[in-house]
């Protein structure tokens, strides 16, 4: 199969108008959450996901992806306007951004804004396509060992990229990992941790885990001292950058996706990441880094890019080796298991459509968030000025009910009830639940993979280190473990983490 | 000057993995464990128990060693509310339907906010309660009971 027929079929499906009209919900979605500050995509899509039974696994997958990479357009258009940047990656955004809208340049900030993005998902959607195939045929030979050794990798490399502490980082994911065991065990049918209750047997619900753990937490910190005024907005007088804009934010653009899309398919990596890494690159690229702060045009047109690249290729290790590199990805993990798809390199050879109506949705995606942000700007800023007190119930409404839905019962709230009390705890005691999600999502396929490996080699450990692939995925997790000891790295580490929580 | 260890968000977090970590030990032992070729449930989570534990006594450790500041303050009333708005709502969902439980929700959490005005806060519930009905049973069709019995 070539890559044009590929996407004939991908567009096929993409876009029936049923699609469409998932696609423009998911991103018009996408959009309103990432103007507001607070909500996140993580969150949104886990109140989302019990809706999405009922939903045929594409349209499915289309909307919530459109609410992933719109929630960085929408994040940004608030950042520029009003210097209340609604995602994390949209901070740097507000840098610059929001300096060119108060030099009566708001017009301009939000068209380069818009434009960088939708150059940035094109390119790295036409990436995603090129790349993932390739991947997915590599990835077909893999064994059980080469699976666990490639998952560890995976675990790894989310453990360094997460805030904060490594050793408490490595903690969460060994309480996801434990978590993951609840229920009973395929092999020999014993229960674990089941604690004589019925539900608990089929395990814990990863949905109702990520809503409590991002959802129900997020509320009960933000609740006692979030209010919201009505914020002053700059005035948008010339709507098109000059030509001179578009000469110095080409460059950056470019470069932005290129560093997006790198650090977009690394596990633990995302919007965020690339963002303030495109920021940094930018400045030291640049000819006048004294510009950056007051209005230049690169900080703005850089870091936009980057987050939409990678927001694109965070896809990839999901869709073609079942490895998700962050939380989002690990939530459209469980919209296929929902769906009865094992994420895998086999999805791209058994749900051919699925696959490229996906990639090609993408692109759609981009586009209709270009005709939808510039008209719709007024709206944002008007959505950003609804009292939280009005806002965090409506969520609470929105979550209970969907989790009502999955089983058509009441223990699935409770268990979210439970974690969102353990996720406030957690942001108490600095601890990041995005590992612990990961943990749980990649711990039962860990298990099986050990036990299958240890089968074969009749309990032999050493055929993680003889077989070639495992072996070269074990050294580079070693590696990276190593690269973080390094004091120079060690620093710039936290430079980066410190940047973002200021 | 540091506060006590078990004031510190590391050393809150180091002894929680250590609980957990040395039950999940204990949990785990009862399992059958198998060997290394084939294993049985508990070696799994024995062996990640094992290493939750290592981990927390580790980060405890390091807590005690390094001067840190407080924990943020972990606010009772915010989380109480929240929480038993939805544990309240969730369990009179079933039994006295979504006209009920709605209401319950929005009036429970509402304790979580400094300030409450009610006329806020009834005008919400019955917003919220139309919307919930609107979107859930009519939109989607879900069957959820919008009266009790």
């Amino acid at each position: 199969m070539d890559i044009l027929s590929n996407l004939a079929l991908g567009f096929g499906t993409s876009l029936q108008p049923a699609n469409l009209l998932y696609c423009f919900v998911g991103v018009l979605l996408g959009t309103a959450i990432g103007v507001l500050p607070g909500l996140g995509p993580l969150a949104t899509i886990s109140m989302l996901l019990p809706l999405t039974y009922a939903l045929d696994p594409v349209s499915a997958l289309i909307m919530l992806s459109g609410i992933y990479y719109g929630a960085q357009y929408g994040g940004s258009t608030t950042a520029i306007l009003v210097n209340l940047p609604g995602e994390a990656s949209s901070v740097v955004t507000a840098l610059d951004g929001h300096k060119m809208a108060q030099n009566g340049r708001a017009g301009a900030a939000l068209a380069i804004a818009a434009l960088a993005s939708v150059y940035a998902g094109t390119i790295s959607t036409a990436f995603v396509a090129g790349f993932s195939p390739i991947l997915a045929s590599v990835a077909l030979s893999f064994g059980p060992a080469d699976y666990f050794s490639l998952m560890v990798l995976g675990l790894v490399a989310a453990i360094i990229l997460a805030h904060g502490s490594l050793l408490k980082a490595i903690g969460m994911v060994l309480v996801g990992l434990i978590l993951g065991t609840v229920g009973i065990d395929g092999n020999s049918g014993a229960y674990r941790f089941t604690f004589g209750s019925l539900e608990l047997t089929t395990g814990l619900e990863f949905v109702s885990i990520a809503m409590g753990l991002f959802a129900f937490a997020d509320i009960i910190a933000n609740v006692s001292h979030k209010t919201t005024g009505a914020p002053t907005v700059h005035k948008i007088t010339s709507l098109w950058p000059t030509k001179q804009d578009f000469r110095e934010a080409t460059p950056a653009a470019t470069r932005g996706t290129l560093l997006g899309s790198i650090l977009g398919i690394l596990p633990g990596g995302g919007a965020a990441l690339a963002s303030f890494s495109a920021y940094t690159l930018e400045k030291k690229v640049s000819k006048h880094p004294e510009r950056f702060g007051n209005g230049a045009v690169e900080g703005v047109a850089g870091p936009e890019a980057a987050n939409n690249a990678a927001a694109q290729t965070s896809f990839i290790p999901m869709l073609t080796l079942g490895i998700p590199s962050n939380g989002t990805m690990a939530l459209m993990m469980g919209a296929m298991m929902i769906h009865n798809i094992a994420p895998g390199p086999q999805v791209i050879v058994q749900q051919p459509a699925l696959f490229w109506g996906l990639i090609t949705s993408m692109f759609v995606g981009n586009v209709l968030l270009v005709l939808l942000n510039l008209p719709l700007v007024g709206v944002w800023v008007k959505l950003i000025s609804v009292p939280y007190r009005y806002l965090f119930p409506a969520i609470l409404m929105f979550c209970v009910i969907g989790l009502y839905s999955i089983q058509n019962q009441t223990f699935e709230i409770l268990v979210a009830a439970v974690f969102g009390l353990l996720g406030y705890l957690f942001m108490r005691m600095r601890c990041e639940a995005a590992p612990l999600l990961l943990g749980f999502i990649l711990g039962p396929m860990l298990e099986s993979n050990l036990k299958r490996a240890m089968l074969l080699s009749k309990g032999d450990m050493s055929t993680f280190v003889t077989r070639p692939i495992s072996a070269v995925m074990l050294g580079l997790a070693v590696l990276l473990l190593l690269t973080v000891f390094l004091p120079q790295l060690r620093k710039k580490r936290e430079e980066v983490f410190a940047e973002e929580e200021a | 000057m540091g506060e006590r260890f078990y004031k510190t968000a590391d050393g809150q977090s180091g002894l929680f993995f250590t609980a957990l970590g040395a039950f999940v030990v204990w949990q785990a032992s009862t399992y059958s464990i198998g060997t290394v070729a084939k294993m049985g449930p508990g070696y799994f989570p024995l062996v990640l128990g094992i290493l939750l534990t290592i981990v927390g006594l580790a980060v405890t450790l390091r807590s005690i060693r390094t001067s840190q500041e407080a924990a943020a303050k972990f606010e009772w009333r915010s989380a109480g509310a929240i929480t038993a708005a939805i544990v309240l709502s969730g369990l009179l969902l079933l039994t006295a339907g979504l006209v009920i439980a709605i209401p319950v929700l929005v009036i429970v959490s509402s304790f979580a906010a400094r300030e409450h005005r009610w006329s806020n806060i009834l005008w919400t519930s019955i917003a919220l309660t139309a919307a919930a009905y609107l979107v859930f049973i009519v939109g989607l069709g879900l069957r959820i009971p919008l009266f009790w019995g």
